[in-house]
């Protein structure tokens, strides 16, 4: 107690803590004034989760991702410490609205709190540029789109748009500099404006005091402490469980990493900025600056001007009706925008289903794009041909794009905010837009019938082997889709590098290729839909494939290394009396019974047979690995 | 809520002055203050006491264990080496630390232990930090030592300390040598300055 004095006596801390919790409360403490004290708590909790974060975070284009994952996966408590952050953010959001939408419908910024109001308002436009600039920073594919999107809105503004969007950005693109930018906003800039502002409210605050009712007035006063600081402490502590289950039950998503190229991505911005996000849908073109700026501007001016336009005194709830009906338009509004925005179809952007194709006009679709009638495998590729400036489109059927929305994609790309892919509407039929639409919905869904114009199926081509393997090797046929060859490929079918050492004639392989199912084998598809010069250079490339005879053994280069020591297996095991004590005696090994595949298998990790103190001799070359095994196979014998 | 008997009253800077309820002394006052006040501080330490732990845990998590991954390197060719010829073998590896792997460069010292006229390799593959306090020690060939140049610690070709303060002797590494004569090591670093083997990282 004595200290405490002391320190007081010298600062004067103690008694001004003290002048602040007694603070008089006119009308005593009530459950409905904890809304600002929720906002200053989820402020508190941001800033600690958040420089908890710092810790591992680093903003670089190399990193970013990758820290984030390791806070996630790698650490004790970082899912919950990011989980706290993650959904801290979201709650912080909503309490700011809801304090504010209960100082509107109180009448509270009117005199003498317009400058709170003001402040208040300053604030929430500063929680918001937190949300937005947080949500760039794990630079995952959300991340990375939904801010392209947010800067290229800010990028419609007249005049002085560009120059916002290229600051934000640092330069033209979204790269390494807009993650700096944006890290040194969300970190640096707008917690020190928050903390200076939230100082100054709660200053405000001290001089005028809580708004009380006028059916309060005739109630008796309770200081703050610890009245209403129970209140809010509890309602707090509310938060922090909700927010806490939340953040382990449901933890802060983090998608794949960002890839610039992958414009196939949806973007969506962060679910409390969604509402501006369906709200542009409905301004198309030339229009959409009026709700990307004129509407967040009019409601910035509205809030600015409320206080000097309302000078009402009245105090009760019945008088203001008014701004209860206007408060409930706009929850019903915001959440009535953001449930369409949610809808799980979207607005005929995904189909529910696989989209029905009509082969035949994909057919039209196909013979345009292969006889490059339209310039689409300029940039893009598709089954193995073309370029590789925009995505792979081989399997675009899959993402189930309604054709109506593809139609519309390939008339005016801009208009889905893709600005690199060229506009079509202008030079092509609406019929053959159609054509094309209908084709990529049935990219890796329908299979159609080779064309007769192929020039692979020209009459010109023998069958021939080598043919045979150009088709493989080029991926004009999917073998390896399935099946590895020489070790390209994909495990799942056999690996068909020594087919030929069975013998089989080439007829029947064609056989087998055009109809597998009669062969038993109802999990390959069937290539009956090949033309026969493919077919018979298939099966001429498939009875080709044999692997070199493997060599003889070599026992005695086996015996030879482990002498030499050159392969330390004597430091640890005995052969024949000879060598250490550490592992078993190997003297009998061979007759024990284990075949080639063990040996193999137990040199390249012991660990998997349980034993754990001999090393792993995985990197050893194959021929090397076989003469030991050789000679250890030959022990005992 | 009671109705209130002045619905249109307003309200100025100081507020209108009420009887201030729990500061008259009661007994009843006191009890409900300190109730009031003990579920304000329950509720602080409970928050404080849950992200306290967690974010303890949190800073901690990465400052134990061993970094880097436990593998073969390639180091280069020992093929030819003479009985009792050093060798430094330089080498790049991969080195990973929480989310990063980087190519650091790297070398060891070899020796080939067998003794004079023989043909074949007897090695022994030294780390090259020194055991005392870190720094990176040298080969004299006219002594015939390594000689650290931070603290003076010397060792023998055999390892062992001859000089100087080092607590232990030079630290051999695992390694493999395969028919071709290319030397594969393990790599690993161990706590300097301690008179036994503590693996700190690979």
């Amino acid at each position: 107690m004595k200290l405490l004095e002391w320190i007081d006596n010298r600062t004067g801390f103690a008694t001004a803590v003290k002048d602040y919790l007694e603070e008089d409360i006119p009308g005593g403490a009530r459950w409905r004034y904890v809304f600002g004290s929720a906002v200053l708590f989820a402020f508190i909790l941001q800033a600690v989760t958040g420089v908890f974060l710092a810790f591992y975070y680093t903003p670089s284009l190399a990193t970013a991702y990758e820290s984030v994952r390791y806070i996630m996966e790698d650490l004790n408590g970082g899912k919950y410490i990011r989980g706290l952050h993650y959904w801290g953010a979201s709650f912080m959001v909503v309490l700011v609205f809801v304090h504010m939408a209960q100082t509107f419908i109180w009448g509270a910024y009117r005199k003498p709190r317009e400058a709170m109001w003001l402040v208040g308002s300053l604030l929430l436009l500063f929680v918001l540029g937190m949300a937005f600039t947080g949500y760039l920073l794990p630079w995952d594919n959300a991340a990375y789109w939904g801010t392209q999107v947010g800067t290229n809105i800010m990028g419609t503004v007249p005049f002085v748009g560009d120059f916002i969007m290229r600051f934000l950005r640092g330069g033209a693109d979204l790269g390494p500099l807009t993650l700096t930018r944006f890290y040194s906003i969300h970190v640096f800039i707008i917690p020190g404006a928050l903390i200076l502002l939230i100082l100054l409210h709660l200053i405000l605050f001290r001089r005028n005091g809580v708004t009380t009712l006028a059916s309060d007035l005739q109630k008796p006063t309770q200081p703050f402490w610890p009245n209403q600081f129970a209140r809010d402490a509890t309602f707090s502590l509310l938060l922090f469980i909700v927010i806490s289950l939340l953040a382990v039950v449901s933890p802060a998503e983090l998608g794949e990493k960002a890839d610039p190229t992958d414009v196939s991505y949806l973007p969506r911005p962060a679910w409390y900025f969604l509402f501006l996000f369906e709200l542009l849908k409905f301004f198309p073109g030339r229009w959409e600056i009026l709700a990307s700026v004129g509407i967040p501007l009019v409601a910035v001016i509205v809030l600015w001007s409320l206080p000097f336009v309302d000078r009402s005194t009245l105090r009760t709830l019945a008088s203001r009706r008014g701004a209860i009906g206007f408060s409930g338009l706009v929850l019903l509004a915001w959440v009535g925008f953001t449930y369409a925005a949610n809808l799980p179809a979207g607005p005929g952007v995904i189909a529910a289903g696989p989209v029905a194709v009509d082969e035949a006009s994909a057919q039209r679709g196909m013979e345009m794009v292969s006889s490059r009638k339209v310039d689409c495998l300029e940039c893009h590729t598709i089954n193995g041909a073309g370029g590789s400036v925009g995505p792979d489109l081989s399997a675009f059927g899959k993402q189930n794009k309604s054709v109506a929305y593809l139609e519309s994609y390939i008339a005016d790309p801009a208009k889905h905010r893709n600005d690199i892919m060229p506009a079509y509407g202008g030079s092509l039929k609406p019929e053959e837009t159609h054509d094309l639409a209908e084709y990529a919905a049935s990219l890796g869904v329908v299979t159609l019938a080779p064309q007769v114009s192929s020039p692979i199926s020209a009459a010109s081509v023998h069958a021939s082997a080598e043919f045979g393997r150009e088709l493989i090797v080029d991926r004009k046929v999917a073998c390896l889709r399935c099946h590895v060859i020489n070790g390209q490929g994909k495990a799942g079918g056999i690996d068909l590098s020594n087919y030929g050492a069975k013998e089989r004639p080439a007829q029947q392989v064609v056989e087998y290729l055009k109809n597998p199912g009669k062969f038993s084998h109802p999990v390959m598809p069937q290539f009956q839909k090949l033309p026969d010069v493919e077919l018979e250079s298939l099966a001429a490339y498939l009875v080709s494939l044999k692997t070199a005879p493997s060599k003889k053994p070599n026992p005695e280069l086996g015996k030879e290394l482990l002498m030499s020591k050159k392969i330390p297996c004597l430091s640890c095991h005995t052969i024949s009396g000879n060598g250490g004590q550490i592992g078993g005696d190997l003297s009998g090994i061979g007759s024990e019974g284990h075949d080639r595949k063990f040996f193999e298998q137990y040199l390249r990790n012991p660990k998997a047979f349980g034993n754990s103190i001999m090393p792993p001799f995985a990197s050893l070359p194959p021929d090397t690995l076989n003469a030991v095994i050789d000679y250890l196979m030959t022990l005992g014998r | 809520m009671a109705d209130s008997p002045h619905p249109h009253s307003t309200e100025g800077p100081a507020g209108p002055v009420s009887p201030i309820e729990s500061a008259s002394p009661g007994r009843h006052g006191m009890t409900r203050r300190r109730a009031l006040g003990a579920i304000t501080i329950v509720s602080g330490a409970v928050i404080a006491i849950v992200v306290g732990i967690q974010s303890l845990r949190y800073l901690i998590s990465p400052i134990f264990g061993v970094p880097g991954k436990k593998r073969w390197q390639t180091v280069g060719s020992v093929a030819g080496m003479k009985p009792g010829e050093v060798r430094k073998l330089s080498f790049v590896m991969d080195q990973s630390a929480a989310y990063m792997t980087e190519k650091v460069n790297r070398y060891v010292w070899v020796i080939n232990d067998a003794p004079e006229g023989s043909s074949k390799l007897d090695l022994v593959v030294y780390s090259p930090i020194c055991p005392h306090a870190g720094c990176y020690y040298n080969y004299n060939e006219g002594k015939n030592q390594f000689h650290c140049p931070c603290h003076q610690s010397s060792f023998a070709v055999e390892g062992v300390v001859i000089g100087g303060p080092a607590p232990r002797p030079l630290d051999r590494l695992p390694y493999m040598v395969d028919d071709q004569g290319s030397l594969s090591v393990e790599w690993k670093v161990f706590q300097a300055g301690e008179p036994k083997q503590i693996l700190i990282s690979y």
